[in-house]
């Protein structure tokens, strides 16, 4: 017998007189989650929030300051938590999802060891050495597990490490330059995370991962192009409008060609923001937003009647 | 999605099992099917028009806003009604995923303009938000359609939310916490997507 879904229940049982009975049999049969479904999901949702909490509980632990602590057993409480947790990810007899939570929850450790160092030797605690320091240090954990919610949080890092020094460093860096780094910074993780599990094998990278990345990259060169189309217009800003519109037709390819929608309706719709601006720049007139508010209407519209076009098509 | 002929065999194994007593209009169950093909509703569709229709209605409240409109008060609550009235018989007259980026902006905007023009009538606050829970959860009442109710649930949610701030009731949070969980559940447990 094909596979049940819900939904045909529900189809079913709307046109037929199909009995309670019947239909509750076919529900606990076929559509809810049994003991061990919820056994799986129940061990990694307790231990994820076991860790979550721990580290979170000991972040606010030094936040709060605790002044009648010595400097040395501050940061030596942080090391032999940041040991132990480590130590128990080395473990040989737990699983591997297991493991990658509690090396997930050192790497959050390594953070709050570099503000307790930051706050103690009055550095601050934003400032861009400590998430560059905390960057590298946890990058061999971060390629030896590839646990994508790892590898999340490493490339958050990169990107505020980046943002952080061209506020507090690199002042005259232009801001449709520091964009365009961040376009491409992320859109190479974005590269890696499709094509890396089809080069090396064993490399495992989930849907979701890779549609973060691509929202990213995709919401970087946006503001970076809006934000350019609002300021004086440099050289710079046509290399990111050249740049972003050959990677933006490549990402419309690699959607059609994949069946993914996602990435035929972000990168659409970057565009009727860029345009929009575009308009908007031209004059900020009552009549301008009108016109704004109906192209918007009007090109959404279009881009959703293509999408569910393809996906019939890609039904058949 | 599989082919309609696996869906026949699902009626037939259950037609099996059911015996004799079991009747169904296999037509409109087919038909049901069809129309589920030619419309596939997923979620990048489903944040696109919301997004999309979120953003036309900044830029039309600000077009009424540059035009001058919000001098007179009687015309912002009309064409807010109209619009709202609009958003929900056109949801109603057509379900399609297509207008739907047009029926949020309407509604979304009907909704505000409405608001506006009672508050510049300087109609009691609790009055206004009550009003608009209502014409929300009216509206709920009239279109099933998952997009205006996702709007509409969001817009009774937010007047009880703003009821309890302007009350200065601050203990209630937790209650309304409490009521938005229930909702988040009821619609997860439900889900009919």
């Amino acid at each position: 017998m094909a596979e049940v879904e819900r939904k045909d229940i529900q189809i079913i049982s709307r046109y037929s007189n199909l009995s309670e009975r019947s239909i509750d049999q076919l529900l606990r049969k076929n559509i809810y989650s049994n003991q061990d479904d919820w056994s799986r999901f129940l061990k990694l949702f307790f231990i994820s929030l076991g860790v979550s909490f721990t580290t979170a509980g000991i972040v606010f632990f030094f936040a709060y300051n605790w002044a009648d602590l010595h400097k040395f057993v501050k940061i030596g409480l942080i090391e032999i938590l940041i040991l132990s947790t480590t130590l128990i990810a080395l473990l040989p007899k737990l699983n591997e999802d297991i493991k990658n939570v509690f090396l997930t929850g050192a790497s959050i450790l390594v953070g709050v060891l570099l503000a307790v160092f930051g706050q103690i030797y009055q550095i601050g605690a934003n400032a861009y050495d400590l998430f560059l320091n905390w960057t590298l240090f946890i990058t061999l954990w971060v390629v030896i597990s590839n646990f994508a919610p790892l590898w999340l949080i490493f490339i958050t890092l990169i990107n505020t490490t980046f943002i952080l020094y061209s506020q507090q460093v690199a002042q005259d860096w232009t801001g449709t330059f520091i964009f365009t780094s961040l376009f491409v910074i992320n859109l190479l993780f974005l590269i890696a995370a499709l094509f890396g599990p089809k080069l090396i094998r064993g490399i495992k990278s989930p849907t979701w991962f890779s549609n973060t990345l691509a929202l990213a990259a995709v919401s970087y060169s946006t503001i970076g192009i809006v934000n350019g189309i609002f300021d004086r217009e440099e050289t710079s800003f046509f290399g990111l409008l050249i740049l972003a519109a050959i990677l933006y037709a490549l990402g419309i390819k690699y959607g059609l060609q994949s069946k993914k929608g996602f990435y035929l309706s972000i990168i659409p719709f970057s565009v009727i923001i860029i345009i929009s601006a575009f308009f908007l720049k031209q004059s900020d007139a009552a009549e301008m937003y009108l016109f704004i508010s109906l192209l918007i209407i009007g090109s959404v519209t279009l881009v959703i009647k293509n999408l569910i076009n393809l996906q019939r098509k890609w039904n058949h | 999605m599989e082919s309609l002929t696996s869906k026949k065999e699902l009626l037939e194994s259950i037609r099996l099992a059911e015996g004799s007593t079991f009747e169904c209009d296999e037509k409109a169950i087919l038909q049901a099917y069809h129309k589920q093909r030619e419309q596939p509703a997923n979620l990048a569709i489903k944040i696109l028009s919301i997004f999309g229709g979120l953003l036309a209605t900044v830029a039309f409240l600000l077009f009424l806003g540059l035009a001058g409109l919000y001098d007179t008060e009687f015309g912002f609550i009309i064409i807010g009604s109209v619009l709202i009235v609009a958003a929900i018989a056109l949801n109603k007259k057509y379900d399609q995923l297509i207008i739907d980026t047009f029926s949020i902006s309407s509604y979304v905007s009907g909704m505000a303009l409405l608001a506006l023009g009672l508050a510049a009538l300087e109609v009691e606050q609790n009055l206004i938000n009550i009003l608009i829970g209502m014409i929300a959860f009216s509206s709920l009442m009239i279109t099933q359609n998952y997009i205006l109710s996702f709007i509409s649930i969001l817009t009774i949610s937010g007047s009880i939310l703003s009821l309890i701030l302007i009350n200065d009731l601050y203990n209630l949070v937790h209650f309304y916490i409490t009521g938005n969980i229930q909702v988040v559940n009821a619609t997860l447990f439900n889900n009919k997507d």
